[in-house]
């Protein structure tokens, strides 16, 4: 009886809330929308991308706090930093060296499980993220909105670092470190591979 | 004992009373746009994004910096509007690029610093709310525009700016105390992040 209830009032409820919705003319294709999704799917369907910006979130997660946010805190900004040179046309040697390179380090340091001092671990992933987002700031598409595109592949690297840090999360207990230490060694071997040509 | 049948005769007048979507008979001074006008104001504040994400990051240090934080600053915040709306006249288009350079300073203060003191959340208060008033109102002379714009623009920079101090303390109200400090300091770090790219596409042109 009670649940017979609670579902009609949850019914009743519902129903101004779906009459509200009226109109949904945001996703038109056009403008900020398509700038936003080229910016978010950016990072995320570049494998070297994906692989660095989580195992940032994992290290953070393995070196505890206050690592674990000051770590997905300093990455944006650098990288913020190193995509106003790209879009500043200043140029950085080896940007893809970088970013593989980065994939690789990154890797080690979870498959090894490194406690480095917080201000080390901020240096290292500040330097990586100069490279990752000088990358974004070249390739921004002329036909997109570019608010849109610096707005997506933000939100984008900030989820990447969040499912990061969720995977971390299964250092608190001794299985699951093995299985994130494992994981970082196929991050390492995903960053050799870019790193050497062969992906 | 309410049952369904009395949600049923709450929820359909409401239904009723929400599902209208436009009700333009409303505004007021009926037949001189005003209420357009002042829409429009508000409009210039918080559909712009060089407006809008300064006014979010402030919003968010302030809520870092006391719960209360957007009421105590909001005296000085009002004043900078003011003293935005007397000086815009004078102002031209290097407001755009300098305002979103302040608040990517703001954001990344709002991210970086543990704490923060009331000086540094009044000094910048007084910054972002002057510049809001001087970018919203770029080179036009006093009362040029008419009195519900100008209206409009002084809502919205202030509801801009409680925007994201509401949100803020939304967050520290509702999740558990460590984590919605460490949410709120990532979220302007991405606020801090997106103005940093918006910087450099103005200067880019």
């Amino acid at each position: 009886m009670t649940n017979r209830r609670s579902f009609a009032t949850g019914l009743l409820l519902a129903l101004p809330l779906a009459l509200i919705a009226a109109q949904a003319s945001a996703h038109t294709g056009e403008g900020i929308d398509t700038g936003f999704a080229s910016g978010f799917w950016h990072p995320i369907l570049g494998w070297d991308h994906v692989v660095a910006m989580v195992a940032v979130g994992i290290w953070g997660a393995f070196l505890g706090s206050p690592a674990i946010w000051i770590l997905p805190v300093v990455f944006p900004l650098v990288m913020a930093f190193g995509g106003a040179l790209g879009i500043l046309g200043v140029p950085l040697p080896m940007v893809e060296t970088g970013i593989a390179l980065s994939g690789v380090l990154l890797g080690l340091l979870v498959a090894f499980a490194v406690r480095a001092p917080l201000w080390v671990a901020a240096v290292i992933v500040g330097i990586f993220a100069i490279f990752h987002g000088h990358a974004h700031g070249t390739e921004l598409p002329a036909e997109f909105s570019a608010y849109g595109y610096a707005v997506g592949f933000v939100v984008g690297t900030g989820l990447l670092h969040m499912a990061g840090i969720a995977v971390g999360f299964l250092t608190r207990s001794p299985a699951g470190t093995i299985a994130v230490r494992a994981v970082g060694g196929v991050i390492a071997l995903v960053g050799a591979a870019f790193l050497v040509g062969v992906a | 004992m309410r049952g369904p049948r009395h949600l049923l005769r709450t929820a359909l007048p409401a239904a009723l009373l929400l599902a209208g979507t436009q009700a333009g008979a409303h505004s007021f001074g009926t037949g001189t746009d005003a209420f357009e006008a002042f829409v429009e104001g508000t409009s210039a504040v918080l559909f712009s994004p060089l407006t809008l994400l300064p006014c979010l990051s402030l919003g968010l240090l302030l809520t870092l910096w006391q719960a209360e934080g957007m009421l105590r600053a909001w005296p000085a915040l009002f004043a900078a509007h003011v003293a935005g709306f007397v000086l815009a006249p004078g102002v031209g288009a290097w407001v755009g690029p300098a305002m979103i350079v302040l608040g990517a300073a703001v954001a990344i203060l709002a991210a970086l610093l543990p704490r923060h003191t009331r000086p540094e959340a009044v000094a910048l208060a007084l910054a972002v709310g002057a510049g809001t008033m001087l970018l919203s109102l770029e080179g036009h002379g006093w009362l040029e525009l008419s009195l519900p714009i100008h209206l409009g623009i002084f809502v919205g920079a202030s509801f801009a700016v409680a925007a994201g101090a509401g949100i803020g303390r939304v967050a520290l109200e509702q999740l558990p105390a460590p984590w919605s400090r460490t949410g709120l300091r990532i979220a302007a770090s991405w606020l801090a992040a997106i103005q940093l790219l918006m910087a450099a596409l103005l200067l880019a042109g």
